[in-house]
């Protein structure tokens, strides 16, 4: 929004020909960033509060009835960190942009599912009684349909012709393969695994804040690399004009998730819930697909990739069809759990995994 | 009239019908008649001999398992059948066609239905379910149906009540006038002998042949004995039923001629005539046999079919049984050939064949009731609604009552196991429960425990077998978990490669000690051994620690023993869970000096959890004072005591539950409970 207030007021008033510095990418990405985060951390006291006096808590565990005292009661806030992310790109972004309106629709959408299946839980008062596992998959594999068409159909792609269904592996330099139709279910099976993925990945507090935040800035520097003119000749890197709104709302991801981890950290009083991580989910989703590095998310994103493998793994092949378990627990944090290994401690190993991960992705960017 | 026959596959379809016709072509000897069935079916081989006409149209079992080759196929079997059947119908214009099931009878009834709807026939349909359960068949196309007769009352939940009648199951007119001299006489069997009856159903149950066979040696010192034995025709990949009873026999040295106390017959046309020559019978519970034992007045040792539909047999053998018209023998699960099998104990059969030949005061008195069991006059209530039918005189509607669900238990394994947990703490315990109730929730544990169906989380309906016999401490089925426990039989080699190891995976067997050997109330040496066994060589590291976890927990005697396995186990062990397992098991039941110095080398090992776990066995050592506690003075000193495990204390949280619990307390519970308690309430 301020990006048109400023265009306006630029052409209209000559003494504001400084806002021209709306026009560049890099400020409206710090800017935006700055926006949300102290948002965040302004106004999230508050905000807090007010869901948890609205009720929006985890409340199986009530206080008559509690055996032992470690566990606090959970405000769900994932709100919170929607709207900043929201506040951002609305302020500072080009809301007439493809790529904007692809990811805002990816936010709103897996917001509103997470939203839905906090709600359930909330109302039965358990965390078991969510929206069930099939419903979740049908709302998912409907965004990524309607995702998936609107990126490989020529009119509505935001991409420059022909560019859409190539499919670019990292250290390569030229494409290996365009799938043309096979693209679409490519692009629903990325957008699902990842969502899952954030999804599974949100057990601890502050588990999944700091890694999706370094993915988000890895896949930022990337979409700015495609933006730029010059910068993606130098690099060889397929230059699409338009994409570096997608490293603008990058920036302003990574400083809500800053700011709301001002809160998350352990112990938290509040967590993303379903609504944060689906929403982070989606939106992580489908920036891969739009910079086009969709098998850089399996450098990068390493942590989701390990958490939702470790979850196949036991679940659909161990006790499905072996009978026997692989690890003590899982997602893999619940396995390292009850391997004696405390909560902070494994959150900050994560979080240095997924600094190390985030840095070998960077790496590619010259290695190739 | 014409009359249209079909439905089959087993007895309790095609007796009935031919019982109806039989009646019919009493009553009305002009009428015709024709039977639609599939060929190598039971009404080929009966059908025919009793004078009726038999056209053979194609048809399937509708599939049981999901997959897309077969239903592909039953769809292609049923258009085909469906087809020739609108052929035999347009030909031979029934003016009544009378159904009794089965899958056999699906395409002239789908084919009726799209004629009716052509207008091309107006045919009147009787439809008869004879059981308490209906078909899937009768249930498909009750709504063709102008009357449906029913053997059971609960059988008309499913369908229209307007067009039900409660008619009874129709016996076939021999059986209604059997005597014993006559019947004798005709088999060539002395007046004094004991003659017991062993039948299968109509395609002969493997596990009485097997059983009864068995149990011959036993049987053959009963003096005056006389064993009419009626195999059955079954034959399949997996069992003959003639040619495996002859090997058995042979194997047990049963040759030449016996017929002197034991006759074997592969299928019998008059099977009245040995009812009626029989003092005990030996059946299985469909309602057919039943009813035609009953009309003849006889005992019964009644084997009830397993996997029946909402389990009616049983249902039907404990109501006989509570009566005192017939004794009920279960099926029960065991290891044999290397296997779970759901076999007849042939020691339990022979000791109630010989308990009850021995009293015939006994005999008598169930004989009586059998008698007495309340029956209706089924063919002639089923020939006056077929008559009214074709009068088309419409009866009064019926009104019925059903009972809410049976009190039968649920038949998804998991529910059932709720259901069961449920049952044992309103009776406060195994003991409380009444026999007859335990004996038959005893038998559902041997059927799933015997069951080879592995589907749905978890693992299948043989784990839910183990968990029952812990829950229900049937201890006779314990030799059966410890050869779950020992079996070494590998997996296919795909599974292999992915982790697997046994044929009875990880899980199950982790189930086997934890459920079935832990709330077992005693235990001996065999189990111990097995225990024992399974801590040193399982590859699946919840078994072990569920097996040092037993072992700590149960035995005090022979710790020597237990012990040396326990050091020995951990030194080799790399799985801390079953590492913590066994420092506890040496806590509790350690004695010797090298407990404590195999402890002491764990003082200051990386790991926090085994050195938490060394301190607490150490201080159990100290309780049960097998432990001087000067040698351990210094040791304090020497463990590290640095570990990353801790638990948060939230103060304020603390104090809001004291005071939740305070005004609680105060308050007794009264009218208006804490919020957060109010919340936990409405969210169950």
């Amino acid at each position: 929004m301020l990006y048109y207030i400023g265009n306006h007021l630029r052409d209209t008033v000559e003494a504001m020909s400084y806002l021209r510095l709306l026009d560049s990418i890099s400020f409206r990405a710090i800017g935006g960033a700055m926006t949300s985060l102290m948002f965040i951390i302004l106004f999230g006291g508050r905000i807090i509060l007010y869901f948890y006096r609205t009720g929006q808590r985890d409340a199986s565990r009530g206080y008559a009835h509690f055996p032992g005292g470690d566990h606090q009661s959970k405000t769900y806030g994932g709100g919170l960190l929607v709207t900043g992310i929201l506040l951002g790109i609305l302020l500072w972004c080009q809301l007439h942009n493809r790529f904007v309106l692809l990811c805002l629709a990816a936010v709103v959408w897996f917001a509103v599912l997470g939203y839905i299946d906090d709600y359930l839980k909330m109302r039965h008062g358990s965390s078991d009684r969510g929206l069930s596992e099939s419903a979740k998959l049908i709302l998912q594999f409907a965004y990524g349909l309607a995702f998936a068409v609107v990126f490989v159909f020529e009119e509505l792609s935001p991409l420059p012709p022909g560019l859409a269904t190539q499919l670019y592996i990292p250290f390569l330099k030229t494409p290996i393969v365009d799938l043309s139709w096979g693209y679409i279910p490519f692009i629903i099976f990325t957008v699902i695994a990842i969502a899952n993925s954030v999804n599974i990945a949100d057990g601890i507090d502050g588990l999944a804040v700091v890694p999706v935040s370094f993915v988000i800035g890895v896949y930022g520097v990337f979409a700015y690399v495609s933006s730029h003119a010059r910068i993606s000749d130098f690099l060889i890197f397929p230059f699409v004009p338009g994409v570096g709104e997608v490293a603008v709302i990058c920036s302003i991801v990574f400083g809500a998730c800053l700011g709301f981890l001002w809160f998350n950290s352990y112990p938290a009083n509040v967590i993303m819930g379903d609504t944060g991580s689906m929403a982070l989910g989606g939106l992580i989703g489908t920036v891969v697909v739009l910079v086009k590095q969709e098998f850089l998310f399996l450098i990068v994103g390493g942590i989701f990739v390990g958490e939702a493998v470790s979850v196949l793994i036991q679940e659909k092949l161990g006790i499905k069809r072996l009978g026997r378990r692989f690890f003590y627990s899982a997602p893999i944090h619940h396995h390292y759990q009850s391997r004696g290994l405390a909560d902070t401690k494994i959150v900050i190993r994560f979080w240095i995994v997924a600094g190390i991960l985030a840095l070998c992705g960077l790496a590619t960017l010259k290695i190739r | 009239m014409k009359y249209l026959l079909t439905g089959g596959g087993t007895g309790g379809h095609v007796y009935p019908a031919l019982a109806i016709a039989d009646e019919i072509r009493r009553q009305e000897p002009e009428s015709r008649f024709l039977y639609v069935g599939v060929r190598r079916r039971l009404e080929s081989r009966v059908v025919p001999g009793k004078g009726y006409p038999l056209r053979f149209v194609r048809s399937r079992p509708f599939p049981r398992t999901v997959s897309l080759a077969g239903f592909a196929l039953f769809g292609l079997t049923l258009v085909v059948g469906v087809m020739s059947a609108m052929l035999i119908l347009m030909r031979f214009r029934p003016d009544v066609i009378i159904c009794t099931g089965g899958f056999v009878s699906a395409p002239v009834m789908f084919a009726f239905g799209i004629l009716r709807k052509l207008g091309l026939s107006r045919a009147k349909v009787f439809l008869y379910e004879p059981n308490a359960h209906p078909g899937l068949l009768n249930h498909a196309v009750g709504r063709l149906a102008d009357r449906i007769g029913l053997a059971f009352e609960q059988a008309g939940r499913w369908f229209d009540m307007k067009r039900v009648a409660i008619v009874g199951y129709p016996v076939r007119r021999e059986f209604l006038e059997v005597d014993r001299e006559g019947a004798r006489q005709r088999l060539g069997i002395p007046a004094d002998r004991q003659v017991v009856v062993a039948v299968g159903g109509s395609s002969g149950a493997r596990v009485i042949n097997e059983a009864l066979v068995a149990s011959l040696p036993r049987l053959r010192r009963l003096k005056n004995i006389m064993i009419l034995h009626v195999t059955g025709r079954y034959n399949d990949a997996e069992y003959d039923a003639v040619a495996n009873t002859a090997r058995h026999l042979e194997r047990l040295g049963i040759t030449g001629d016996t017929s002197s106390w034991y006759r074997r017959y592969d299928y019998m046309e008059d099977l009245q005539d040995a009812y009626g020559a029989a003092d005990l019978i030996i059946c299985r519970g469909g309602a057919g046999t039943l009813t035609e034992v009953s009309v003849c007045g006889r005992p019964s040792i009644i084997v009830p079919l397993a996997t029946a539909a909402e389990d009616h047999q049983a249902f039907n053998a404990r109501e006989l049984a509570k009566r005192g018209a017939a004794r009920v023998l279960y099926q029960e699960a065991s290891w044999v050939e290397g296997r779970v099998q759901s076999i007849v104990s042939p020691t339990r059969l022979a000791d109630l064949v010989s308990e009850l030949l021995d009293s015939p005061r006994v005999l008598g008195e169930m004989a009586t009731a059998s008698q007495a069991v309340p029956r209706r006059d089924s063919l002639e209530l089923i020939l006056g609604e077929i008559s009214s039918l074709v009068v088309g005189r419409r009866p009064p509607p019926l009104t019925l009552e059903f009972p809410l669900r049976q009190e039968g238990l649920p038949s998804d394994p998991n529910a059932l196991l709720r259901a069961v947990k449920g049952r044992i703490a309103d009776a406060g315990g195994v003991a409380g429960l009444d026999p007859l109730e335990l004996s038959y929730l005893r038998y559902r544990a041997d059927c799933y425990l015997a069951s080879e169906a592995w589907y749905e989380i978890p693992l299948g309906r043989r784990n839910v077998g183990v968990k029952l016999v812990g829950l229900l401490q049937y201890s006779e089925r314990v030799d059966v978990i410890l050869s779950i426990l020992q079996d070494t039989t590998k997996t296919s080699w795909v599974r292999r490669i992915c982790g697997g190891d046994f044929h009875h995976p990880g899980i199950l067997r982790r189930n086997a000690v934890e459920l079935g050997i832990r709330l077992q109330e005693e235990v001996d040496d065999s189990i111990r051994d097995v225990l024992l066994q399974a801590l040193a060589t399982d590859p699946y590291f919840e078994v072990r620690a569920a097996a040092a976890c037993e072992l700590g927990r149960r035995f005090f005697e022979s710790c020597d023993q237990i012990e040396a396995a326990l050091l020995r186990a951990l030194e080799s062990e790399r799985s801390s869970r079953v590492t913590i397992q066994v420092i506890k098991a040496l806590g509790r039941i350690g004695r010797g000096p090298a407990v404590l110095s195999c402890f002491r080398s764990f003082y200051l090992h990386p790991d926090w959890q085994f050195r938490h776990e060394v301190v607490s066995a150490i201080r159990r050592l100290l309780e049960r004072r097998v432990l001087d506690p000067s040698l351990v003075a210094e040791d304090v000193d020497r463990v590290l005591d640095a570990s990353p495990g801790f638990e948060p204390a939230f103060p304020l949280k603390d104090s809001l539950r004291e005071l939740a619990e305070e005004v609680t307390a105060a308050t007794d519970g009264g009218p208006r409970l804490p919020r957060a308690a109010r919340r936990q309430a409405r969210g169950r």
